[in-house]
């Protein structure tokens, strides 16, 4: 009997002989061409900036976003003849459609006029928007929203469940399922992360608590308090302030979405993206085979591109891809779990219960022996060409000359190895989410050290907090009060610093890969709701980093700690991870949206150098 | 607790979460009927805004939970099971089983979602 993924993958072979012998190629500059333009100016006649204008041809899978200027105008790079939709969309606003036809050489003006809504509509925000607007009156209002955050929102978009109402017993059947399926995995019960115990509670099931559940139960009464306060029967004032919409040179920038197809067989994906066409590669009999994948248009309501539909549950039912590699090619592959790239060698590189490579030239697919540990999230390559990863007890390198895998242990148990990025010196770098410490492997000697980053201050943490902090601790979907939650990671390989977002405070944590100490949080605006995650360095040492919540992506400019943020055109992008292209002339970003199975292009029409 | 031990439970983590184990599971629950119409699409969006957490039989959750969620596939094309009875359940939930929907979703979104679920 045939597995699934075989005859899936028979079946779209089947399926792609129906495509169309060739897809268009897409315009590859961001520059401002003649062919849609337009104005955008509000009910009273007043030009809007940064409103973003989005435009998709009838049948393709290609979506461009640009926005307006302090003048209220916008200009689209050079589009492919064809009959498009255009639309126009700000907070607080409707959302007027046009259509025209576009043709080489032939100028479409399109002008908007956006009325303002009587109220905001909630489902236009997004989830960091949602938490910054629930009310912080109090001490306890304020303290809540952390407990909020601080467990619920990994496996959520919060907005996804704000936007809905329950009465208490429905908030407190839902928290307790919750604590059940948070309590299957993570560390056993009981146990503390970074060693020692504390007493597990109970669920109602019988079981006996993890860290995660743990947090869970001793916020359980509070929760349910507030949820049915901000969330419940009687709707909540949210503060009427929106965030205010990008200006100056936020708005310089390009967006090409590609819709990904929902429906994917097992293997790596690849985009090309010139076309939107997307191929997937797989092993079969020691062989590397490839498959063109169909990409039928997806329901309309569930594409994020009208605000108004709002977020929706990630889980992996719309399929998008969580990490990126850009390939030497100038293909953009996905799919993989733990993906690296390692451009100079022309090798994409996956992790798991074993490493595997994908030669980008030759296109071939190489799996090595299976791992001590499967690796977490994090794949990276030292100038040796050895492979590093991390796994849940540390680190795991193996020499690509011999195939030897060697470990490195953590200092502390129980740590919660996260992500991972090798050094110009050929360290280590692992995040450990769990207890707020970067493990370094000395790449030289072996020697293992960890860097510790100061627990998170705010007044509105009460002492049992603290208590709980430091007698149960934190793990990667709940974490305590004061926890910073050092998630995802990069090196800057042509500098001296390692990146980490702090997950649960919104900073990107800055270290000195030379003195191995941590040299500053860099506060990103919003970032405590936004949840920075991805950081990547590029080539004029420029961070680079995905929100986990607020469908924005950022820029560091680690020397001025000038932090410039940028809009992402859909919502509920669920945008984790990013990867940077520094072979054009700009720097290219690529955002990944998880939630809602895209993937975005930005390219700058400004210097992104400083 | 070993080593060993830790990353066994944390492969079952992993399990449950990886967006690579959750691939291919669109539409939800294999066999579901595809929306046509603006009332089924949009309440299909629905459905993914709301139920798949629990309705989307392959999912982890829903096992971890031994709760024996179905995934609504053809349910409401059963005997008895009438477009009230669909209503109510929504609106109401099952205590101890399901949260109610009364307070979230208005009169229209209730009628996309039961065309929904009469198609799936």
């Amino acid at each position: 009997m045939m597995s699934r993924s075989r005859v899936l993958f028979l079946a779209l072979a089947l399926a792609v002989l129906a495509l169309p012998a060739g897809l268009p190629a897409i315009s590859q500059s961001p520059a401002p061409s003649k062919e849609l333009t337009g104005t955008i100016e509000g009910a009273d006649g007043k030009p809007m900036e940064g409103v973003s204008v989005s435009a998709t041809a009838e049948g393709s899978t290609i979506t461009t976003s640009v926005w307006t200027n302090q003048n209220g105008a916008y200009a689209f790079p050079a589009l492919d003849a064809g009959r498009y939709r255009i639309w126009a969309q700000a907070v607080g606003f409707d959302r007027p459609v046009a259509e025209a036809a576009i043709a080489p050489g032939r100028s479409v003006q399109q002008d908007f006029t956006l009325t303002p809504l009587p109220n905001i509509i909630s489902r236009q925000l997004s989830s960091a928007e949602w938490l910054a607007r629930l009310p912080e009156d109090t001490a306890q209002d304020r303290r809540m929203k952390m407990v909020v955050l601080n467990n619920c929102s990994n496996c959520h978009l919060v907005a996804n469940w704000l936007e809905k109402r329950f009465d208490a017993a429905s908030w407190e059947l839902m928290i307790d399922n919750m604590t059940k399926i948070t309590n299957s995995g993570g560390p056993a019960p009981g146990r503390r992360p970074g060693g020692g115990e504390f007493r597990a509670g109970q669920l109602s099931n019988g079981e006996s608590a993890n860290v995660r559940a743990q947090l869970q139960l001793t916020y359980r009464k509070e929760l349910v308090e507030y949820l049915t306060k901000v969330a419940g029967p009687k709707p909540v004032q949210l503060n009427p302030t929106p965030f205010p919409r990008p200006t100056g040179i936020e708005t310089q920038i390009v967006v090409t979405e590609y819709d990904l197809p929902w429906d994917k067989p097992d293997g790596l994906g690849q985009l090309d993206p010139r076309t939107g066409a997307v191929k997937f590669f797989m092993e079969r009999d020691g062989r590397t085979v490839s498959v063109d994948v169909p990409n039928p248009e997806q329901n309309p309501y569930l594409t994020g591109e009208d605000w108004t539909w709002g977020t929706r549950e990630q889980q992996g039912f719309i399929t998008g891809s969580h990490d990126i590699a850009l390939g030497s090619d100038g293909n953009a592959y996905f799919a993989w779990g733990s993906m690296g790239m390692d451009i100079s060698r022309d090798t994409i590189w996956g992790g798991g219960r074993n490493f595997t490579s994908f030669d980008v030239k030759t296109r071939t697919i190489k799996s090595y022996p299976a791992l001590p540990h499967g690796t977490s999230h994090g794949v990276d390559v030292d100038t040796r060409g050895n492979v590093w990863g991390n796994n849940p007890v540390g680190a795991v390198r193996m020499n690509i000359q011999t195939g030897q895998m060697t470990e490195f242990l953590t200092p502390l148990p129980n740590s919660r190895p996260y992500d991972m990025g090798i050094d110009r010196l050929d360290n280590a770098w692992v995040s450990q989410i769990g207890i707020d410490k970067m493990m370094v492997v000395d790449g030289r000697t072996g020697d293992v050290i960890n860097v510790s980053i100061p627990p998170f201050k705010s007044p509105d943490i009460r002492p049992e907090d603290t208590e709980v902090f430091n007698t149960v601790g934190s793990w990667d979907h709940n974490a305590s009060l004061g926890q910073q939650g050092p998630r995802r990671m990069a090196v800057d390989r042509r500098g001296d610093y390692a990146y980490a977002g702090t997950y649960w405070t919104g900073s990107i944590a800055q270290f000195d890969i030379r003195t191995k100490t941590l040299v500053k949080l860099h506060e990103i605006p919003n970032g405590r709701w936004g949840q920075p995650y991805k950081p990547f360095p590029d080539r004029n040492h420029m961070v680079w980093f995905g929100m986990a919540a607020d469908d924005t992506f950022g820029k560091l400019n680690p020397t001025t700690g000038r932090v410039t943020m940028y809009p992402l055109p859909s919502r509920g992008t669920g945008s984790r991870h990013l990867a940077v292209d520094d072979t054009t002339d700009q720097p290219t970003v690529w955002v990944p949206y998880d939630n809602i199975g895209k993937f975005a292009r930005v390219q700058f029409r400004h210097d992104t150098s400083r | 607790m070993s080593a060993h031990i830790t990353a066994g439970l944390f492969v079952l983590a992993f399990a449950i979460v990886s967006p690579v184990t959750a691939a291919a599971q669109f539409p939800p629950g294999s066999g579901a009927g595809k929306p046509q119409t603006d009332a089924e699409l949009r309440g299909e969006a629905f459905f993914v805004k709301t139920c798949i957490l629990c309705h989307g039989p392959t999912t982890g959750q829903a096992r971890v939970l031994k709760l024996g969620i179905t995934d609504l596939i053809g349910f409401a094309k059963r005997p008895g099971v009438t477009e009230d009875y669909l209503r109510q359940r929504i609106l109401e939930g099952v205590p101890g089983r399901m949260p109610g929907y009364k307070y979230t979703y208005t009169p229209a979104e209730l009628d996309n979602l039961i065309a929904y679920l009469k198609i799936r």
